[in-house]
This record gives C-alpha cells, structure tokens and sequence, in this order.
C-alpha cells in the first residue's frame, strides 16, 4: 500500500488511492467471487498445480485479504458511492451526466437532472462510454513512428517541427472533430493565429446542410432548439428525432410529455413521412415511406395543399411557385397530405414541421417555410435559444482535401474524429506523405495507423473541459478518476506548444472571464466554480430573440430541384444506435444493442422492403456489393418492412480496420462509397453467399396474442377499461399473500416507451452484464436481462410498430421458482423474485418454465475475457457470474439495500416514494418506467398501475407478475384510420 | 388364466431338450472365447463411448455453450436423451415384474437380458442430468444432503422427483435382477473350471445351493420385489412427465402425459428389447430358447402400446383444440406444420403406421420385419421426446423470445456415446452372465411340475 501510491484528481477532497496493480484493496468484493474461474492456459496451468497442492491441505478457495486503507480518505466510504456531475458530449451535442464512483472507480453514468439537456435521463451512448474509459484497447502511450515514448520527447519533438514549421511558413493543417466546448475551440483559435494554422473541423453527421438552409431562408444561421412539448401536431420529414442521437433525450421527455395521458394537454399527434424505418417512425401515428428523392415533392405538395385547399395566406410569388407543383401521386399521399393540413391548420402556432438535418438544403427550405405558414417560430421553435453548429462537413473540408491531394502541407495535425476511416482511400497515400502528421486520439484507429506522432487522449471521464450545446447552457466536464494510461488532455497539449501552462488553470480562468463575468454574482469565482462543479452545469440569461422571416425567393429554387426526376436505387445512409457514426465502433455494449427497429447486433445491413428485394431476387442474407463512383461496398440484405420501394438504407460507422478488436471486421465501411449520405442510381450486384445478421428477435408478428395492449384515443376514450377484458376475469381459491413491508412494483407506460433501448445499455453497465459476440448472439445466448420486444401489426408494407420492454416480471405466482430443485430462485418478503447464484447449479428449468423467456444462462464464462483494466469498471455491488449459472433482472435488489440502508440510518422504517429507482429507470428519457412500493397507496407505481390502462402480460396464467404495463394509446387522424392498408 | 394358459400351450422351448441341454445351451457362451463378430461389435460400440465421454469431458471443461442449447431452448439434446433413455430402461421391470405376476410363462426366456438392458439404460438416462447442468461438479446439490448451511432441496421440483424416481427404479432394479441371478450364478460356479471365475461366481451366488428351503425363500423374495417393482414401472415415467407436464409451457402442461409416457416407455423399452434378443439369439443360436412365438408377443404388445401412444398424440390435438386456448392451438399447430414438423411426421410414420404391420401374424413372426419395426420405434420414439420437448420451447408465449435450436457435434457425439456405452454394457454382459434365466426357463418345461400341482411359477 505505501510502495506506490498516486494521487488522483481532487474534486472536491483530495483523494488517495493506490494502483490497482499494486494492492488488493481496491479489489474487496470483485475478486471474491465466481470470476476466479476464468481459465486461461497459463491460469489453467497454474490453478491445476495449485489445486493439487490445495486438496491435500483442505478444498477451501485460495485465500484473499482484504486490506483496509491505512489512512481512510475522507471522501471515500467504501462501497459507497459519490457522484460526480460532468457532460457526455458528441458532435454538436451534449447531455448532462452524473457519474458515479465507487472508490474512485466511475462504475454508472446516470443522467443529471439540473441538466436541461438531460433531465435525468442519459442516453445508451452515454452510459455505455464507460466502457471506453475502460476499454483494455485503449492506446496507452505517446508513440513516434509506432515506437513508444515518452510525453518529454514527443511533446519537445513535436513543438521543435512545429515552430520550424510556423517560421518557415510552411502549411500547418489542424483538423479536428466538433466540440463545443468554447474554451476548448478559443484554445484552437489561438493556437491557429499562434502557429499560423488553419483549422478545420469534420464531422459525418455535419450540420453543414442545415446552416446552409437557414442561410439561404431567413439569412442567418441561427439553428432554433424546437420544444416539442408545445406541439400538438408534428411532421417529422425523415427528422429522426428519437433515433441514435444525444439530443434525443430532449426530444423524448419533450414529446412524450403530452402521450402519457396524465395531464390535460391534448394528446400530439406525430406525422413521419421518411425514406428509412427510423425510430420516429416507429412512434408515428402515421407513417408514410417516400424515396429521398420524392421527399421535396411531398413537402411541396403539403404546401401547396395548405395554401390552396386550406386558404393559409402567403405571398404571391409564393403561390405562383406552387401553383406548379404536381399533385400527390397516390390517392393515399394525398389524403395523408390532406389529414396532416386539416391537423396543422387548426393547430396553427402548435405544430411542427420538421425536416431531418442531413436532408437537402432545398427540403429543408421548404421546412422552415411551412414552419413560417403555421407560425410556428416563437412558441415551438424557439427564437431565442439556438443549438450549437458548425462548419463542419465535406463543403467545409474541401479546400484541405484540396491541398492534401495537392501534397501541399507540412505538418497535418489531426485531433478526435478519425478522418482517414471517414475519407475515400486516397487521401491515405497523400497523408502518408506529409513529413509531419500528428494524431491525437483515444485509440490506435486508422488515422492513427497512418500518422507519426500519435498520442493518446484521456477519456472524457479523466477530463477537465466544458460544452455549449446551445446558447446560454454552459456544462463542465470533470474527471472522475485519474487518467488510466498515460495520456493527456487535447488541451494540455495546446497549451503545451503555445506554452502557457495547464489546461485545468486556462478552463478555470476562461470561466472567470468569459461566464462568471456574465452573471451578477454575489459569490467569489470560488465558490461559484465549486458550485458550477456540483450542478455541471451554468445557465446564462436568454439572448435577444431572432427574427426568423423566410425568403420566399428560395422557394422557386426548391421547386426546380424538386422537378428533377432520379430514377433507380436509392440509398440512404444513417447514423447507427450501435456505433453513431463510426467512433462507438470498440463498445463492446453498443455493438451488441440491438438497433430498436431491425434489432440487428454487431452489423450494418442493407434494409430494403419485401417489395424491393423480390424484385431484385434477393433474400435475407444474401451478400451484395453496392458500387458508387468512388468505390464499392459489400454488406448482407435484410428485408425491412415498411419501406418504400426501390429503397435501401443502412447505417455508417461499421467496417472500421483498425482502433480494437472489437470494431474491426464488423459490418462494412459505408463511407468508401463516398462523402454524401443519399445515393441514387446505384450500381448493385448480387455476391455469391450469405452473411449471418445476427438479430436478437426472428418473429416479427405477435401472432395474435394479447401482448401489447393498445387502442386508439376514441376507443380509449369510449372504453377506458379496455385492457381488463384482454383475459377472462380470474379467480382464486386462495387467500392473496400479505406483504407487510414493502412490495416492489413497477410499471411501464407503452405509450411513452419510444424504443431507444438506453435501459438495456443502463442494465447492461449496472448489472455488470456481459458481452457475448456475434456468434452467440447468432445463437439466441445474448445476456441481456432487459429487452426491447419489437412487434409490426397492421399492413406488411406500412406496419406499424410496437415496442415492449421484457424483464424479469418478478411474479408472485413465479413458474420458475417452484421448479428450481435446489432453490436458488425464491421469493423474498418484498415480493422480489431472488436469484442465488451460489446455490444455482445450473439446471435451466426455470428458463423453460418461464413463459417471458427472461432468464439468461451463462453458456460459457463470458466474464473470461475480462482484460486489465475493465474489471475497474465493473459494479462492486453485483456479483460477476461464473459459467453455468442463471441470471435474470434483479430489480437493482442492490439499489433498493443501499437505499433502505440509507433510510435506516435516517430512522426511517419505510423508504419514501421515488427515493429508489432502478437502473433502467433512471436512464429512460420519456418516464416510461416507474418503480416503487405497490403497498403504499400514494406511490406513483400504486397509483398508475391501478390506471385503467394497467394490464399483466399473460395475466390469464395467474402469474401475477410485478409488473404493470400500461396500454398504448395511439391518436390516428380520423380521416386516415382506416387507410393505412391502402398504402400497398 | 385362460389365455396365459393358451399361451403357455404353445411351445415355448423348440426341440427336445434335457435340463443339463438348457444349461449347457446358456452357459457356453460364458465359457468359450468370444467369437469375432462379438469382438468387431465390442470394438466399435466402446470407441463410441470413449468419444462421447471425450465429449462429456469437453462439456464439462467448456460449458453448456458447447452444445446446441440456447435461449429459449434450454433443454434439447440432453433431456431428449434423458428421457429417452429411462424411457428404454422401463421394459425391463415390465418384463420381470408385470409379466411375472400375470404368469405369462414366455416372460422367462427374455426377462435377464430385459433386466440387464434396463440396468443399463437407466445407467446411460443417469448421465444425462448430472452433465446437463451448468455446474456439474455441483450435480451432488440435487440430492437432499444435510449440511450445516441448512441449505435444502426444493420438494416442489419435478427436477427432484425425478432424482427419487430414477435413483430407487435404479437401486431396485439393480436388486431385482441380482436376485433373479443368484440360482444361475451358483449354476455357473458350479460349470466353471476356471479358478478365479470359480471365487467371483462363489462370491456373488452368495452360498446358493439350491435347497428346497432356499428356493422357497427365494421365491417369495422374488414375488416381494415383483410386486416392489410394478408400481416403480408406473411410478418413473409418469415423475419424468411430471418435468414436463408440471409447468406451464404450452405443449408441455398436458395432463396425459403420465400415461402417455409410461406407454410409450414401454414401447419404446420393447423395441429395444426386441432388437437385442434378436441379436443375441442370432448370435449364441438360442432359436430354440427364445422362439419366434417369444418374440410374436413382444410385437403384440409393441402393436397395442403403439396405438396408446397414437392414441394419445391424438387427443393432445384434440385437447389442444378444444382448450380454446391460442397459446395451446398454436403450439400443436406449431409441432404438424412448423419448422419441425417434418420430425413430427416422422414420429407419427414410426410410432404409429410402422407397427400396423403386426396385424398380419405373418410380418408379425417375419424377423427382419420385427427388427425393421423395432428400429423405426426407437428412432421414433427418440425424436417423440424431441417433439415434445424441443418444439414447444422454441416457440412459447412471446414470439419476440422464439428461436429454433440446432444441435451441435458435441451433442450428437454424446448421444452416440451414449449408444456406445448401452451396447458395450451389454455385450459384456451376454459374455459374463447368463443372458437367459438357467432356472426359470427350465420352471416352465414340460413336466417342471407334477401333473395336477398348482402351476405356480
């Protein structure tokens, strides 16, 4: 304990602890258990000899020690946990995040509730970065041609070709990811005029298109945040506001707000007219599925509907314009058309129209006009408050591609992002040839590959660092734990060649200067600073309101592109739930999330409708090779219903060749068939062969059974108690088990479940779930002890989609806990159904006999592979199974000590509503699940599953599962209820 | 009486044959080197098992992950084999028992191996739930074993049932059988020249010497532990139904099965029977002995359990159909036309139309036709266990959670093995104990008894 001790970072106590390698301290309860079974070769070797030794002495396991610390920091109370605000934060996005620590370890990302971005929920992204910061994959030291060395040398050489460089004037190119964070980028601001660089940055999911539009429609590029809980109608045009992005969240509390049927609010109505099977569209109310290319038709013709039919005033050279437009090719698109103007007209100022950021700067003109028609700036669309946004796509990149492909440049630094992944493959020749290329970055990836000076970053979780997702929301990023490996942070390295000391000190007196100043406060910058710390996050007042007046004059340009037919294929790209857009790719827990729609794990597919594939003689699986004038791409079919035909869609961020283990070989690079995200007149031919997508559901259908639960609005409203006479009414003999404490319950509203699948990842971090891998996914072994049942219903080629979340329904007639012949799963007091994994030997009848199939078996030790230092991560409170064990949802059984105990020590006897809160929960932006006391009257979980949506999945069996869910009400247009099937 | 006495009126022993002939017929294979065909079989069916125990061991060193069970599909290969290997194991005490209180005479010349072979499937059946379990080196925990942790078995489990169930039809049809030895045993003491033959015979015969005395307590204990075994015989195979028949699983919760499977069991265990004692007659040229009238009335009973368990694969539809319950509908509707109905048919073609030949007493008495029929039964029979067990897992109540199962080598190679080891067993066995009960056989000779005593076998 003395040998080595290091300090780490010292919020808000200095902290003591030593190395992992070096003490067994921090191992008290990890070690203990199961996991000494993972047999390596060597370890097999090693356990064999001492397992001869041990037998003759006794059959006891080796001995461990616990030490306890010699002198207790006083922050840390062992098995206790602390947390940390800070700010998860991707592309031009950020949320807000609290981390928590178990001695010192980040074990949990939960989300911050002060934080706006947030509010408590965290997205699967955001929970499952722990798995980088642990991730063994991780580049570990500062390299120079791939040869380790030290920071001193490989800062000193670094700033000696630098300043060679800057007097020389030679080319310093800086190209990095976006961030928004403003001390960091008024770091790369200076150290551009100080270098004489020129700096560029690049992300795949750009906001290039939609400060173009903005631009070219109101003459600024001020990009409004929407509030969708002051919408009652929303057209999402291929804005995949729910789907795999940060700002999702927002959206998600925002949108179910006015679904759960609680308040007074009427209940929104969402429109999805898109190309892709997004996640927004599997919420819609009414989906329509166009080509890419028919979508600006479609806007055009709701425009011109509204304009003529519905008499909303507008100018004249604006009616001019759409007195050209051609009518609705179908009579369904027409009357959908028709459903959503008579919708958006009387709710003129509470609807939204709202086109995807990636579209076309020409559809999303059409946007923000229909937007200035239903007046929807100023209540909506906020005027006052704007999203962060950059140059920062291909357009901005050109002229450095220019000059890369020109050998221009002498020194190429890039930072974050991993440009050469992104890029066609010949740049690569061309950056191998500039003499000097930096690369900092969190992994060994393909740019890294390439460059000379590669250095690691530390993780956002060993960081300091701030973000402005939009104007006014200040977030700090603080470390939770002292760098793993010996990395730093971009901006100690800037200062270090601008010379001007350390990041910690410049981001503390930027904040002095630029936002302490800002605001009337009475405080010291101490306090302040201690205060912005613990919330993470610092609100500045509003700003002036913009003006958002739309130039009719683009309207005529719209219309022209409009006019211009594309014929062929059409491919559209995405951002992926499992990898974003590349950079996820080593996250072992995204890989293996399924995507909420095609529930495919660790693969990019190509989606295309039945119609599209029959057509083509294609098959599920079969490979195909997509050719584009930049190169070719081979990814496996699968068919996706609900698309429109002559479509394909899927999903970038795959196929990545270097960086880890586990991202390579996975899927195929999307990107090398070029810079743009739409394709159309697609070359595609047809491999010999299949590829196996490992989907985590093969039954699509619910095959007429009473699973979900749900109704539209009217007969909601005529028949509230519908979902009790799913079953016939059930009686028992028996008198009902008194609980006499507390009675764990939860309930799960359908209707604000959106699908996003954070709870699995929550599940996966909290219950130290482990990863399996493809192949035995492929086998239905997956471990995930929470999933998202996804169900189409209605017409095969526009079905609508429900989502269920399957766990544990800790029955109270449990199947599983009479047939265990050993006893390792019961009943407890609180009505929770226990596991033992000691006591499990592993017969798997309580699986079988399960009739929600949520018992997981580890098959192998999946816990095996566990490479230094990602048994840090793991939570201390639960348990790490060993092979041949079952393991379920345990209701976070470990959540609900710690708070009795805390509660306890309050002198409480009962732990008062909402104080505990399962993992899942907590992550879940739109509140669908509620845990609590079901024997306390006034708990929010008492109370709503007695709402007459309140039903039991396979009630008829008389499991009496813990379990509530709440039927789903959807709100159809009247005109359009019965139109659906016609869409065929 | 009036048909056992009709039976008994046929010849049950071929020629005329002295008492010392019938000794001398069963025991010389006892006291001859084995003969070539015995070696190549030995060979053959003892490398099967060494694979399928290599495969064990790998199971056991890697994980249940080795074999094709999944999610949903916990149980496959293993129950499947589990079950129908006790199913095998059941003709045995049948035989013995049932057939002994019923005075069916002709029991006698089948009963020894009958008994042997269920010894030895249930040996076999006895594998299957000790390495099926994720931690098998903790298999010993689904015994009742008091301990100071206080830690006890779960009365309420079928899974424990089955443990009683199948370790008492072991122990008491191990006894049975020894008992039914021991006069043949002190036979073959007495035949022997060989020295150390002559103390493991003298030992296990237990100091028979064949006294009036003797044979009369012999005979009561024997009649004690027939009337032990004949509820036993009921008694296994309806518990392992219970595994199934106890949950919820639609396709499993069926209320026949108790008498389903004790018929199929024991259609299952004659088939069984009937493809060793063909063999075995074959190869020790006991035609005489075991006569093809002996093997005409297995094929009787083979037609009458066979058309029970028709019998029943028809009302589970039925039941099925007329619960109304969508879950139950499907999962029969499932097991006719799903991805595994092909299995089904090929059960329904096996277990039910191939016996239909026995109506004709010709095929009934044609030997390769009875071997044909006897194999199509146990290979239908097997796959009847993997209808049940595998079609209605993989497709239970939440379509999200259905999925086929695949076996994989490993759990083909351990069934294999298992084959490996029933045959390696008893091939030791024709060559070390009498495959045919010396004493009882010659109890049912003409003029065993004397003319007006009581025919009391």
């Amino acid at each position: 304990m003395e040998k080595k001790s290091k300090t780490y970072w010292k919020i808000p106590e200095t902290v003591t602890v030593s190395r992992p390698e070096t003490s067994s301290a921090l191992h008290p309860i990890s070690e203990m258990n199961d996991t000494d079974f993972n047999l390596s070769r060597r370890s097999f070797m090693k356990l064999l000899g001492a397992s001869m030794a041990l037998m003759s002495a006794s059959c006891r396991r080796p001995l461990q020690k616990i030490i306890p610390y010699v002198k207790q920091p006083k922050a840390i109370v062992p098995g206790k946990a602390v947390y940390y605000a800070s700010t998860f934060a991707i592309n031009n996005q950020a949320q807000g995040i609290l981390v928590k620590t178990i001695e010192g370890r980040p074990v949990k990302i939960e989300g911050n509730p002060d934080h706006p971005r947030s509010q408590g929920a965290s997205s699967a992204f955001a929970q499952a970065s722990l798995y980088e910061l642990y991730d063994p994959q991780r580049k570990r030291d500062p390299t120079i041609q791939g040869n380790p060395t030290d920071w001193k040398q490989w800062l000193t050489e670094t700033g000696t070709f630098l300043s060679e460089a800057r007097r020389q004037k030679k080319k310093i190119r800086l190209l990095t990811e976006t961030t928004t964070s403003p001390t960091l980028r008024n770091l790369y601001a200076k150290f551009e005029k100080a270098y004489g660089v020129q700096w560029f940055e690049f992300e795949p999911l750009s906001q290039e298109r939609v400060r173009a539009a903005h631009q070219a429609s109101f003459g600024h590029t001020h990009i409004p945040i929407v509030h969708l809980d002051k919408a009652n109608i929303i057209v999402s045009l291929n804005q995949d506001f729910l789907g795999p992005t940060a700002d999702a969240l927002t959206h998600a509390r925002n949108w179910t707000q006015n679904r759960k049927l609680s308040s007074d609010h009427p209940m929104n109505r969402l429109y999805v007219i898109e190309s892709g099977f997004s996640l927004t569209g599997a919420n819609a109310d009414h989906r329509l599925s166009k080509k890419p290319s028919e979508l600006l038709k479609t806007a055009l013709s709701l425009a011109k509907i509204l304009v003529q039919e519905f008499q909303v005033p507008t100018s004249r050279a604006a009616k001019e314009v759409l007195n050209k437009v051609t009518d609705p090719a179908t009579s369904f698109e027409k009357q959908f058309l028709m459903a959503i103007a008579s919708d958006v007209t009387q709710n003129m100022g509470s609807s939204l129209i709202w086109v995807g950021e990636q579209e076309s700067k020409e559809l999303q003109c059409v946007g923000h006009y229909l937007n200035s028609l239903l007046k929807a700036y100023g209540t909506v669309i906020d005027q006052r408050v704007f999203q962060a946004s950059y140059d920062n796509g291909f357009g901005s990149i050109e002229p450095l591609l220019q000059e890369l492909k020109s050998d221009q440049i002498d020194v190429f630094i890039t930072i974050g992002g991993n440009p050469v992944y992104y890029l066609n493959s010949e740049y690569e020749n061309h950056i191998k040839k500039i003499p000097h290329t930096i690369r900092l970055c969190l992994f060994e990836d393909e740019t890294a590959k390439i460059s000379t000076y590669v250095a690691p970053l530390s993780h956002a979780l060993e960081s300091w660092g701030d973000a402005e997702p939009e104007t006014g929301l200040l977030s700090l990023i603080q470390p939770t734990i002292q760098p793993l490996h010996d990395s730093k942070l971009t901006g100690d390295i800037l200062l270090n060649w601008l010379q001007k000391g350390d990041w910690h000190d410049h981001l503390r007196d930027q904040w002095e200067q630029h936002v302490y100043s800002n605001l009337q406060s009475v405080a010291s910058f101490d306090v302040f600073w201690q205060e912005a710390l613990r919330a993470g996050v610092v609100l500045l007042p509003p700003t002036q309101p913009q003006s958002f007046v739309f130039q009719d004059a683009i309207l005529k340009n719209c219309f022209q592109t409009s006019e211009k037919a594309s014929q062929g294929l059409e491919l559209m790209i995405q951002p992926s739930f499992s990898t974003y857009d590349g950079r996820f790719a080593p996250n072992g827990w995204l890989q293996e999330l399924p995507d909420p729609v095609t529930k495919v794990t660790w693969d990019n597919v190509l989606a295309m409708s039945p119609k599209t594939a029959e057509k083509f003689g294609l098959r599920q699986e079969n490979k195909l090779e997509l050719r584009s004038a930049s190169g070719a791409v081979e990814l496996p079919v699968f068919i996706q219903p609900g698309l429109a035909e002559g479509v394909i869609t899927t999903t970038m961020g795959y196929g990545r060749t270097a960086g880890s283990e586990i991202a390579k070989n996975v899927g195929s690079n999307i990107f090398t068939l070029g810079p743009q995200l739409y394709f159309t007149a697609l070359e595609f031919k047809k491999l010999r062969g299949t590829h196996r997508i490992a989907g985590t559901q093969g039954h699509d259908s619910m095959a007429g059974r009473p699973l979900v639960l749900e109704a539209t609005l009217e007969e909601f409203k005529k028949h509230p108690d519908f979902a009790q006479h799913a079953h016939p009414p059930l009686q028992s003999l028996y008198e009902e088990h008194v609980y006499a404490g507390h009675r764990w319950g939860m309930t799960i509203d359908l209707n604000a479940c959106i699908g996003c699948s954070g709870c699995v990842v929550a599940c996966d971090v909290e219950n130290n779930v482990p990863i399996v891998g493809k192949k035995q996914v492929l086998k239905g072994r997956e471990m995930h002890w929470l999933r998202l049942d996804r169900y189409y219903e209605g017409h095969k080629d526009n079905p609508r989609v429900v989502s269920q979340p399957m766990l544990c329904q800790h029955c109270e007639n449990a199947p599983c806990e009479s047939v265990c012949p050993v006893l390792a799963t019961t009943h407890s007091e609180e009505g929770l159904n226990e596991m033992t994994y000691n006591r499990c030997v592993g017969t798997r009848y309580c699986s079988n006999n399960c009739p929600y199939k949520v018992r997981r078996f580890n098959f192998f030790d999946f816990n095996a592979d566990l490479e230094h230092p990602q048994e840090l991560g793991k939570n201390p409170s639960v348990t790490v199974r060993m092979r041949g064990i079952m393991e379920k949802c345990t209701f976070c059984v470990h959540r609900i000590n710690d708070v009795k105990i805390d509660e306890k020590l309050k002198g409480n006897d009962r732990v008062p509503d909402g104080k505990m809160v399962t993992a899942c929960q907590q992550s879940c932006p739109s509140q669908a699940i509620v845990f609590g006391d079901l024997n306390d009257p006034h708990s929010q979980v008492s109370k709503l599953s007695k709402q007459s949506r309140g039903y039991h999945v396979l009630e008829e069996y008389d499991t009496k599962p813990s379990i509530t869910y709440l039927a789903k009400i959807r709100n159809p247009h009247p005109l359009l209820k019965n139109l659906e099937g016609e869409h065929a | 009486m009036h048909s056992a006495s009709a039976l008994a009126q046929e010849e049950l022993i071929l020629g005329t044959k002295s008492r010392s002939d019938i000794t001398d017929l069963v025991s010389s294979p006892l006291e001859r080197f084995p003969s070539k065909p015995w070696w190549i079989a030995i060979v053959f069916t003892s490398l099967l098992a060494t694979i399928g125990f290599g495969c064990i061991g790998w199971t056991i060193y890697n994980g249940i992950g080795v074999w094709g069970n999944n999610h949903p599909a916990m149980w496959g290969f293993d129950i499947v084999n589990f079950v129908f290997w006790i199913g095998i194991g059941h003709a045995g005490t049948l035989i013995s028992a049932i057939l002994f209180l019923f005075r069916q005479k002709w029991r006698t010349a089948i009963n020894r191996a009958a008994e042997a072979m269920t010894i030895f499937a249930v040996m076999c059946a006895g594998i299957f739930p000790l390495i099926h379990v994720g931690r098998a080196w903790l298999a010993f925990w689904l015994f009742p074993i008091p301990n100071q942790m206080n830690l006890w078995v779960n009365f309420r489990s079928p899974l424990l049932w089955d443990v009683f169930a199948v370790s008492t039809y072991m122990l008491v049809s191990i006894l049975f059988w020894y008992l039914g030895l021991i006069p043949d045993l002190a036979t073959l003491r007495d035949r022997t020249q060989h020295p150390i033959k002559k103390i493991i015979y003298s030992v296990l015969s237990l100091g028979w010497r064949s006294s009036q005395r003797q044979w009369k307590h012999y005979e009561s204990a024997y009649l004690i532990f027939a009337a032990i075994s004949t509820p036993l015989v009921l008694s296994v195979h309806s518990i392992v139904s219970f595994d199934f028949a106890v949950s919820v699983i639609p396709g499993w919760h069926t209320t026949i099965f108790p008498p389903y499977f004790v018929a199929g069991a024991i259609f299952g265990g004659f088939a069984m029977v009937e493809i060793l004692l063909i063999l075995t007659r074959r190869l020790f040229h006991w035609e005489d002995l075991i006569t093809v009238s002996h093997l005409e009335n297995m094929n009787k009973i083979l037609l009458v359990t066979g058309m029970i368990v028709g019998y029943a694969y028809f009302v589970e539809l039925f039941t099925a159909w007329y619960s109304g319950n969508i879950y139950e509908m499907y999962a029969f509707r499932n097991r006719l036309t799903g991805d595994y109905g092909w299995i089904y048919w090929l059960m329904v073609f096996c277990n039910v139309l191939s016996v239909q030949v026995f109506w004709s007493k010709k095929l009934r008495r044609n030997l390769i036709v009875m071997f044909i029929v006897s194999i199509l039964v146990t290979i239908g029979m097997w796959f009847e266990r993997f209808v049940i067990i595998v079609t209605s897992l993989t497709r239970d109540f939440l379509p999200s959670a259905w999925g086929n199962y695949y076996p994989t080598i490993f759990d083909i190679l351990i069934f294999t093995g298992t084959l490996g080891l029933f045959f390696t067993l008893y091939l030791l066995f024709i060559r070390v104990l009498p495959a045919i009960s010396i004493g009882e056989v010659k109890g049912i000779m003409k003029h065993a008894h004397p003319t007006g005593e009581v025919d009391d076998v």
